[in-house]
């Protein structure tokens, strides 16, 4: 019992952080690229993007987890995605009232949220055919991987472009500042403010990944190329003992 | 049935329930939205005005304008009124930016950029370091940072800023100068200040201008029942009519100027003077003088007049010119040129400068433009020791009149290149054409006419042309193009291979060439020789 449980407890805990590198929406399934593009000039604004879907996926994941065993198989998309919209239309109204400075940063992409295919996609893929609290665990740990590439990208947008990140311009922190700033006329590269930085980022994040992906597969396939040999090696000897073991009891 | 009937629950059910809770968030985030909007307004407003009344403020819509949206006339709570913040919106490559602009007695009270989604860490240093600084400034006189670091952002605020000022008033502030010529001239659209005289019996001139830059008409200021009333003539000497400078003008004034109605549309030149009312019968004299005998050559109006010997030979030219020196009023100069085209004498005939200055820095030294060629006053140096130094201003008016009366002299050089035989020339006005306003008739010695020459002028989409057709007996005899500036690679090869064309063609029947690989050049010599053609024959039909 004791066993099966803290098997579970594992099973959760991978659940939650495979979205963070193994399954990372947009640096590994390329998930939810526009608002990637367009709300990352700034860490903050990425952040806030972030949070915002984490809310919706998290509670999406929850209910349709929760009602899917009622929703007939013709309309499962279209509730789907009437229940997606009215998350985001609350989170929308509640951004409204107690972020407007995000809320105005974020703009049309806000209400985008309803048609961010990693929503969508996770409520098809995974809450439709999981348990609820499961369900959530894969929704926050899917916002929160989406979540950390937005920072990065925006991140490395905001450094390259002014050189600082700013921290209180759109969330309500209540003090504003920057954490980093380099006074640098090399850092002040508006292209990475455009629409052009942030493809040329998230292109440079993806090779990042890909190449980290593939020395990690790498060094895998080695350590179990060395098991296999040492395990040869090991029947090797056992038959080798074996056999002047053998002689032995025959001289 | 039933399982249709199942789907359609399930999604009535579905929909409700999500309706009952946008609806329910709905009704907890409205009244915080909206606070959110008014204090986000308010703040800003308060922050400019800390005495005014919110709910005395005057709100009005600004339509049609590039960046001002809205107007509110701020009040302290017992109605006086403390001044004005101006909401002006911009769209630029970062974004869009609201700004609020305060002016309060004359002065800018503040500058506060309400809203943008310009990048934040360029927007937060200019808020503290440039925009800042526009506080306190009069709005007559702002001064502007040239270099903020976040210039797109910074150009927008200026812009919003600039038109707020205009709004001051009841509106845009157009000069009353400029309303008054716009009830003459409809496409009147700026005007400058030309020259200002004394000793005639007006005191100076303007110049109306169009949208494009374009002389509509000249404007001569005299008083007239201690009002000062313009007298307008087109560039083509045609009468306009006057206008009083005062919006208000009085009565008698008004009355005085409807008399002159009667020469509206007639040239200069065919109305007789001492027909005119008083009391615009001296200035309307003048004025006759200046326009019809004083050409404009760069910022001098300057008159040519031949000098003869014996037996009626032309010896040489004087010209007498006026330009500003010291102050405002114009100095009046003389100046003498041989037939070569050398100044040979240079007078100080009036002038309004510093009498010390003229005499001690100015008179001694007019001998040193004695000798100047057209080719070589440009390299004059009025202020050098060796010319004027002490008296720069007086003595570049002087410089400047000599170079006029040079390039006037010059002027005769390149008839005398198209005319062999000329020896005098002629101008008149001519009225109804866009691209010339006067003829110039070409004199040989007998003082018979050996053929005319329109100087034409036309805007085209790659700048502008200047076009001088020589006309003979019915023909073309030559056409050049002494300035422009359109693409020069085109235009040389006009002048190569498609304006000899033109040389020798009968006006009655002229060729143009289809294809010259300048088109828009082409054209527009082809609009200048036309109306040329059209008005040598309607010349002669007359």
């Amino acid at each position: 019992m004791a066993k099966g449980s803290k098997k579970k407890e594992m099973s959760r805990l991978a659940n939650l952080t495979k979205g963070f590198f193994k399954e990372n929406p947009i640096f590994v399934f390329l998930l939810g690229m526009c608002p990637a593009l367009a709300v990352t000039s700034t860490v903050e604004t990425g952040l806030g993007m972030g949070l915002l879907v984490i809310i919706v996926l998290t509670m999406s994941n929850t209910v349709i987890s929760l009602i899917k065993n009622f929703i007939p198989e013709q309309v499962k998309i279209p509730s789907f995605i009437v229940i997606i919209a009215t998350f985001v239309t609350m989170i929308e109204m509640v951004t409204q009232a107690f972020a407007p400075a995000l809320y105005e940063a974020l703009g049309i992409f806000l209400p985008l949220i309803v048609v961010n295919c990693l929503i969508l996609g996770r409520a098809e893929a995974y809450a439709s055919k999981n348990g609820p609290i499961n369900s959530a665990i894969d929704g926050f740990g899917m916002g929160l991987g989406f979540t950390m590439a937005l920072m990065l990208i925006g991140f490395t947008r905001e450094v390259l472009a002014t050189g600082a990140v700013g921290y209180g311009v759109y969330l309500p922190l209540g003090v504003e500042g920057s954490i980093i700033n380099i006074d640098s006329y090399i850092l002040a590269m508006d292209v990475f403010v455009g629409p052009a930085g942030g493809f040329i980022v998230i292109g440079l994040w993806l090779a990042l990944f890909q190449a980290f992906s593939n020395r990690k597969e790498r060094i895998k396939a080695d350590t179990r190329k060395r098991w296999i040999e040492e395990k040869k090696r090991e029947a090797a000897e056992r038959k080798r003992k074996k056999a002047m073991k053998e002689a032995g009891e025959a001289s | 049935m039933l399982e249709k009937l199942k789907v359609a629950f399930v999604l009535l059910v579905i929909g409700a329930i999500s309706g009952g809770a946008i609806y329910g968030v709905n009704v907890l985030t409205e009244p915080i939205i909206e606070e959110n909007e008014l204090a986000a307004q308010y703040e800003d407003y308060v922050t400019m005005f800390p005495d005014m009344s919110v709910s005395d403020m005057e709100e009005e819509t600004i339509e049609d304008d590039d960046y001002i949206t809205k107007k509110f006339t701020i009040y302290d709570g017992s109605g006086n009124q403390l001044g004005y913040i101006f909401e002006g919106k911009d769209e630029n490559s970062q974004g869009s930016i609201t700004v609020l602009v305060g002016i309060q007695d004359g002065t800018l009270k503040d500058v506060i950029i309400s809203s943008t989604t310009n990048t934040p860490n360029y927007v937060q240093p200019l808020r503290d370091d440039y925009i800042s600084k526009l506080a306190g400034q009069s709005i007559d006189d702002i001064t502007y940072d040239s270099n903020t670091g976040a210039t797109i952002t910074y150009n927008s605020v200026q812009s919003i800023v600039d038109q707020a000022v205009l709004y001051t008033g009841d509106g845009p502030v157009v000069d009353p100068e400029l309303v008054q010529y716009q009830t003459l001239l409809e496409d009147a659209d700026d005007f400058e200040s030309f020259l200002s005289y004394s000793g005639f019996d007006f005191t100076n001139e303007n110049t109306i201008l169009d949208s494009d830059g374009n002389v509509l008409a000249y404007g001569f200021a005299l008083s007239v029942n201690d009002e000062t009333v313009r007298l307008l003539v087109g560039p083509d000497s045609t009468f306009i009519g006057a206008v009083p400078v005062n919006e208000d003008a009085a009565t008698d004034t008004t009355d005085a100027i409807a008399t002159l109605d009667e020469f509206t549309g007639d040239m200069l030149g065919a109305i007789d003077e001492t027909a005119v009312p008083s009391p615009f019968t001296d200035a309307f004299t003048d004025m006759k003088d200046i326009v019809m005998n004083y050409e404009r050559v760069n910022d001098v109006r300057i008159k040519e007049e031949t000098v003869l010997d014996e037996s009626d030979a032309i010896t040489g030219f004087t010209y007498t010119g006026f330009k500003d020196g010291n102050t405002a009023n114009a100095n009046e100069i003389k100046v003498e040129v041989d037939t070569d085209g050398v100044i040979t004498s240079v007078e100080v005939v009036n002038h309004n400068d510093t009498p010390d200055y003229v005499s001690g820095d100015v008179e001694p030294n007019l001998d040193s433009l004695v000798g100047e060629t057209l080719d070589t006053i440009g390299d004059f140096d009025a202020s050098s020791d060796d010319a004027f130094a002490g008296a720069t201003n007086t003595g570049q008016s002087v410089t400047d009149v000599a170079e006029a009366a040079l390039e006037l002299h010059g002027k005769r050089a390149e008839y005398a290149e198209i005319y062999p035989d000329m020896v005098d020339y002629e101008q008149s006005f001519v009225q109804g054409y866009d691209t010339f306003n006067s003829r110039i008739a070409v004199l040989d010695a007998n003082g018979d006419e050996l053929g005319a020459l329109y100087e034409g002028f036309q805007f085209n989409s790659m700048g502008s042309v200047t076009v001088h057709v020589g006309l003979a007996d019915g023909d073309i005899v030559d056409v050049t193009i002494p300035t422009h500036d359109n693409t020069p690679d085109y235009v040389s090869g006009l002048v190569n291979d498609y304006l000899p064309n033109l040389d020798g063609q009968t006006t009655s029947d002229i060729t143009y060439d289809a294809s010259t690989g300048a088109t828009i050049t082409y054209n527009s010599i082809q609009d200048i020789i036309n109306e040329s053609v059209q008005a040598e024959s309607e010349r002669s039909s007359e």
